[in-house]
């Protein structure tokens, strides 16, 4: 019970998903490739294409110094820029392509055995690979963690692709293991590599079947597999430190330096009860929400959800680009809002949290505007996995109260209240 | 085309609080099937007289504080009606129950915010107001018998039933209780309508924890507790079995714990906070049926361990939390050596 | 700055002291000073009088004394002598209530005489750390006498119409009697009731003077 374990089952909503193949998807419309944040006043950037120029899938668009350089995921024509709100990243100066014909650049192709660290890093860099579990650059990542030369501390790092999957919707890691677990494999040991761990493994939850079948593709040492709970709080040995990249971003590295592939491409998961059946599509980054909704045939009126239902960011507009860190697009139908009923102190919510907090309490006290009694609370801990919302039977949005309440427990509210209001 | 601006998870559970009010109802009627086979219909007419005067009581609040009639559909005052009708005696007059829900809803429950922040259980505070102002309505019962009928008059007076003396009466004045074994479990026996079917109220705790609607950590310690201190001063005349289980069915210790200790909203929330809290009830409530003069002693333990319960509540979490992180940081200093 | 000037200053924060223990920081309902004598007591109106009478036979000499003598006393000592000229002023109050007033209300009321003077002290304690000016420590006296005087007199009154029907002896006429109020829970709960009603009392008027101030600005 509560006490032995932490988080929560979810209920298994993934369908047929993950037993079909993964399906290509063709943008219609235009896409959109988002060049820069426009939330400071950045200048906007000249282009090198002009209006109806036609663009190689994969070449350039536009270069930053020490950032990822921004690829046309399709080829077509270049149509102009546009600025977008976008749900996740704010404010976007887009750049507008129209699909069509046409090659794709790709990257010179180095023999395996004679790549080093650095040269890992560089091709992650110059094939755009983003990793999907945060959008955070995939070289990045690896430069950031990158251990020096003959670590003692490496017995002790693992590198773990996380192919969980332990929302309830969401399968995409699950089709790529089952189509390209080679590949993926190749991917995180370059990753390995490139941060020189010595140890490295896939963390999934596949079912059971699947996962013998993932046994037998690749060696038995290299597949961990983790708690059906979510959140998932073990991805490895407990003793052990744990690095995390997506399985995508590893699929996407072992194809840039194997065949010299850019990472043009996510596997999306479409999924909810807005959709005949969920599926997985390999979609170009930048393509609109409307355009996958039109090739799943969603004919009625749905909300879209940019992301898993645990912790997807409602989209408001289906005129939105899907970009690298969404690998579930959420397609339900239209819900009454719901009405959070008071409190009834159940504890569940302490019961789900794996970071051992309080929720209740919590909510409590900021509600009472008691901010300066929530600092032995460390409501900062909280890391808006959901699952307190999820499980609490009052129907109250108790991970968002938590979340604005680790916010305003900071240092400024320390003395805030004094001792007079206690 | 609309879209939703609700913060994530889109999903929920499917488990919702009405649920586990619906839950309580469930098991209360029960009870009530099972008093219609020993009383006739008087007690159903006592248990739907006090939900009519919560839930009136109740809607009256509403109206008051401009709430929407609509927070009556939780089901909350009708359950603390329901429990106070559970406990009452079958010949008792039909205001009595009345006057409790009244009391519980309109003293205990409203003043504090409505349900879920009540401070203390409504139906223990109504039983206790009741047991304090109107004893020998409350305790006197009828004597029973297979088949019995109750007449359904406003008072009943000891010329329409034969008075018997209840189990919690005959342990406290040092008597041997007369009840053997398998009528103390099947609840043939003098004592409340809903207080003394022993099998019927373990069915419903099973039923709360399966469901998850009360917890495991708070009943269990608290029947551990109960049956311990049971143990320890046993009844003249009876072996130790027997007295343990004539103990555990006097008055409302069964009752109170299955029902009353497991509302939400007053216990604590942390696991091992309903731990101590169960142990402190149970404890406390051996206690009364000791020492206190009244068979509702464990209506009034159930109210002062709720107003402990927040302070237990967060001094058993910040002690667990403190012990974790000892523990922890040994284990890490420990794998660096 | 003239003499004057100095009264008028000390009266107006003599005033506001009095409005305070008084109303606003009640001294019973807010500071939970004095319940005992409320609770077991105050049964009927007049051991609520009687009770009230008492209370100021005691502060208000002391209000008058301890500003004059406190300086010259050392801290930990002004409780002590605190107590002992309650006591002595207990004393006479006492004797005056058996000999001139009713014996049958001292009967009733004589252990809990004593209990207001060391509750007394709870009150006063704060303001005797601080040597106040005499206007100041009498006008919270007062205060201190009529917040606990109207809540003693009003629950009295209730309680004495609910278990016997009568007010300061004369019958009510109201057929009806509960004798469970004289029990000290229904005391506990009129307290609370009146706490509540105080609390919420004072928000309304906050919020009304808050509404004024933006509407002002």
């Amino acid at each position: 019970m509560g006490m032995f374990l932490n988080g929560v089952v979810l209920p298994f909503q993934k369908g047929n998903a993950p037993l079909n193949k993964i399906e290509d998807f063709r943008a219609q419309s235009s896409v959109r490739v988002p060049l820069v944040r426009l939330d400071m006043d950045t200048p906007v950037p000249s282009l090198p294409f002009e209006e109806n120029a036609s663009v190689a899938a994969g070449s350039v668009l536009y270069k930053e110094d020490n950032e990822l350089p921004v690829l046309a995921p399709v080829a077509g024509t270049f149509g102009g820029t546009v600025v977008l709100q976008h749900p996740q990243y704010g404010k976007l100066l887009c750049a507008e392509l129209i699909p069509g014909d046409g090659d794709e650049e790709t990257l010179p192709v180095i023999p395996t055995e004679k790549l080093t660290p650095d040269d890992i890093i560089r091709i992650a860099t110059e094939a755009a690979i983003y990793d999907e579990l945060d959008g955070v650059p995939l070289a990045e990542k690896l430069a950031c963690w990158q251990l020096p030369e003959n670590d003692v501390a490496s017995p002790n790092y693992v590198l773990v692709a996380d192919a969980t999957e332990n929302d309830v919707f969401g399968s995409s890691a699950w089709a790529i293991l089952d189509e390209e677990p080679e590949a993926a494999l190749l991917g995180l040991q370059l990753a390995a590599k490139a941060m020189r761990f010595t140890r490295y493994h896939i963390a999934t939850m596949l079912p059971k079947d699947k996962r013998r079948a993932l046994k037998r593709a690749i060696n038995r040492i290299n597949v961990y597999t983790v708690a059906d709970e979510y959140p998932v709080t073990q991805y490895a040995d407990p003793r052990d430190e744990v690095f995390r990249i997506g399985i995508q971003a590893c699929l996407a590295l072992a194809k840039a330096v194997q065949e010299g592939r850019k990472s043009l491409t996510a596997v999306v998961t479409v999924a909810g009860d807005g959709v005949i059946y969920s599926r997985n599509l390999r979609v170009p980054y930048g393509a609109n929400v409307a355009d996958i909704l039109a090739a799943c045939n969603v004919t009625i009126e749905v909300d879209v959800v940019l992301g898993d239902a645990m912790t997807g960011i409602a989209c408001p507009d289906t005129h939105t680009p899907l970009l690298p860190g969404t690998t579930t697009l959420l397609v339900m139908k239209p819900k009454a809002a719901r009405v959070p009923q008071p409190c009834i102190g159940c504890g569940r919510c302490a019961t789900v949290c794996h970071a051992q907090l309080l929720p209740y309490e919590i909510v409590r006290r900021a509600e009472n505007m008691h901010f300066e009694r929530l600092r032995r609370l460390t409501a900062q801990l909280c890391d808006g996995c959901g699952a307190c919302s999820y499980i609490c039977p009052a129907d109250r949005d108790v991970a968002a109260a938590v979340l604005r309440a680790g916010e305003t427990s900071g240092p400024v509210f320390l003395n805030w209240g004094g001792n007079e209001d206690e | 085309m609309k879209m939703n601006n609700n913060p994530a998870p889109h999903i929920r559970t499917e488990q919702k609080s009405r649920h586990m009010i619906m839950d309580v109802l469930i098991a209360a009627s029960v009870l009530y099937v099972f008093s219609v086979f020993n009383y006739g219909m008087r007690p159903v007419y006592i248990g739907l007289l006090s939900i009519l005067s919560s839930v009136t009581c109740e809607a009256i609040c509403c109206l008051i504080r401009r709430r929407s009639l609509r927070t009556l559909l939780d089901g909350s005052a009708a359950v603390t009606g329901a429990l106070i009708g559970l406990v009452m005696s079958p010949m008792v007059a039909y205001w009595v129950p009345m006057v409790g829900s009244a009391f519980a809803v309109l003293v205990v429950k409203a003043p504090f915010g409505g349900y879920g922040r009540n401070v203390f259980n409504p139906a223990a505070a109504g039983i206790a107001l009741l047991s304090y102002c109107t004893p020998q309505r409350m305790f006197t019962y009828p004597a029973i018998g297979a088949g019995m009928q109750l007449p359904l008059d406003m008072e009943l007076t000891a010329q329409d039933a034969s008075v018997g003396t209840s189990l919690a009466a005959q342990i406290r004045d040092g008597a041997t209780p007369t009840v053997n074994r398998l009528h103390l479990l099947l609840g043939d026996f003098v004592g409340p309508i809903g207080a003394t079917a022993t099998v019927i109220l373990l069915a419903c705790a099973a039923y709360f924890i399966i469901r998850r609607t009360a917890s495991a950590w708070t009943i269990l310690p608290y029947l551990i507790t109960c049956v311990l201190c049971a143990w320890c001063t046993p009844c003249t005349g009876l072996d130790t079995l027997h007295s343990i289980l004539a103990q555990m069915c006097a008055g409302y210790v069964l009752f109170a714990g299955v029902f009353l200790l497991n509302d939400p909203v007053t216990a604590p929330r942390f696991w091992l906070g309903r731990i101590l809290y169960g142990v402190f009830a149970g404890a406390l409530t051996m206690l009364l049926q000791q020492v206190g003069r009244m068979e509702a002693g464990s209506c009034f333990a159930i109210l002062i361990v709720n107003a402990l319960s927040p302070i237990i509540d967060r001094w058993s979490y910040y002690g667990w939390r403190n012990i974790t992180r000892l523990l922890r940081i040994r284990r890490e200093v420990k794998a660096h050596e | 700055m003239s003499k004057r000037k100095t009264f008028r200053r000390h009266f107006w924060q003599a005033a506001d002291s009095f409005i305070e223990t008084a109303v606003t920081q009640n001294i019973v309902l807010v500071q939970a000073i004095g319940l005992c004598p409320i609770i077991a007591a105050g049964v009927t109106l007049q051991s609520g009088v009687a009770l009230t009478a008492c209370t100021a036979a005691i502060l208000l000499p002391l209000s008058l004394i301890m500003p004059f003598i406190g300086n010259y006393l050392p801290k930990w000592l002004r409780p002590v002598v605190y107590v002992l000229l309650a006591a002595l002023l207990l004393v006479g109050a006492a004797y005056l209530l058996e000999t001139y007033i009713s014996p049958e209300l001292y009967a009733r009321l004589y252990v809990f005489i004593p209990i207001i003077a060391v509750n007394m002290l709870h009150a006063h304690n704060a303001s005797m750390a601080q040597t106040m000016h005499p206007l100041e420590t009498l006008f919270e006296a007062l205060g201190s006498i009529v917040g606990f005087g109207a809540v003693i007199c009003s629950i009295s009154a209730l309680r004495e119409i609910a278990v016997n029907s009568t007010l300061w002896g004369h019958p009510v006429g109201i057929g009806y009697v509960l004798p469970e109020v004289a029990s000290p829970f229904t005391a506990f709960l009129m307290l609370g009731f009146m706490a509540a009603l105080l609390q919420w009392v004072r928000q309304r008027v906050s919020a009304y003077f808050r509404g004024k101030e933006a509407e002002h600005q």
